[in-house]
């Protein structure tokens, strides 16, 4: 049932109350529009607040779990390494100053027993050390370690020597 | 995020009639009627119908508001009862303002939610319905028993009933 309904009067009622203005009081359009544009920022800084406080927290808790976790266990690893004695200056000397038995220098012929074992280092000590002479002959070295030792030795001094210290 | 062009179109032909509709609760209705302007600017999503959405937020917003004034009247007495106008005074208009306004004030609280919504805020009946949490038949019901009201207040003789053909 509209106004029309009940007759004009009551249509010419509303349309008479339509063309009251209602009063909009205290309402201020531009103070809307400007709480509703810093209403807006406000989302977007409140979006940026929320993830820095995320990551404080994050943060926080990595921190917190670094301090609270155990320290890091030390592991004590004994590593043992094959050390190879160098020889002293005292024994070169001495090994020098020996009479030669079979012709060759006993620190070359000692030096020779051990070519093989020597490694790049030590032999780059040894020849500085004692010269480049004091290395013995590869194939020295192999026919006085291949040599039968019952055959004795080669030269007449040392011939001497070992008769003299064979038994009678 | 809202357009502002919108939101000052919005508020240049509603706001207007949504402070009318706020104080058939309350005193403060343009404090109501803003704050559901900034409710709409802060939503993600724009809902579908703007004006309706519109009139059910400051209806919540004016009955809450009658509930916290009721708390401070009860402490402050009577003087804060007396409220502003309803209506822009104008010469042209056929009704008088302030009469219009005492008459429309005396009426029950659902005649005049119907009347103000239906006569200055556009809304149909369905909407109304909506709103009050009723039929729009109920609502339609209420708009003209408000209207029939207001004539016998503003003194002009009241109309026949159709008479409905048998």
């Amino acid at each position: 049932m509209s106004p029309e309904a009940y007759g004009p009067e009551l249509a010419s009622l509303a349309q008479a109350l339509t063309g009251l203005s209602p009063c909009a009081g205290r309402l201020d359009r531009d103070q809307v529009l400007f709480r509703a544009g810093r209403a807006s920022a406000g989302q977007q800084s409140r979006r940026w607040r929320t993830i820095a406080a995320g990551l404080a927290a994050l943060a926080a808790v990595v921190g917190w779990g670094r301090f609270l976790s155990p320290a890091p266990q030390r592991i004590q690893c004994i590593v043992y390494q094959r050390a190879e004695p160098a020889a002293s200056a005292v024994d070169h000397l001495v090994a020098q100053q020996r009479p030669l038995q079979d012709g060759t220098s006993p620190a070359a012929e000692d030096a020779g027993l051990q070519t093989d074992l020597l490694s790049n280092g030590r032999l780059e000590r040894f020849v500085f050390a004692w010269g480049a002479d004091a290395i013995p002959a590869p194939a020295a070295t192999l026919g006085a370690r291949q040599r039968d030792p019952l055959s004795g030795p080669r030269d007449l001094f040392s011939w001497n020597q070992w008769l003299r210290m064979q038994p009678p | 995020m809202m357009d502002p062009e919108l939101l000052g179109r919005l508020i240049d032909q509603h706001a207007a009639a949504l402070v009318l509709y706020a104080r058939q609760w309350c005193t403060v209705a343009e404090d109501v009627v803003q704050e559901a302007l900034l409710k709409l600017v802060c939503q993600k999503k724009l809902p579908d119908q703007i004006v309706p959405w519109l009139y059910r937020v400051v209806r919540n917003g004016a009955i809450s508001a009658q509930r916290s004034t009721k708390r401070r009247r009860f402490h402050e007495g009577a003087a804060a009862t007396r409220g502003p106008a309803w209506f822009v005074p104008a010469e042209a208009s056929a009704i008088d303002a302030a009469a219009a306004t005492a008459a429309l004030q005396m009426l029950p609280l659902e005649q005049r939610e119907a009347i103000v919504a239906h006569l200055w805020g556009g809304l149909t009946f369905e909407q109304i319905g909506e709103l009050a949490g009723t039929s729009s038949s109920t609502a339609h019901r209420w708009y003209m028993a408000g209207l029939l009201t207001l004539r016998e207040r503003l003194g002009a003789p009241c109309p026949q009933k159709p008479t409905v053909p048998s």
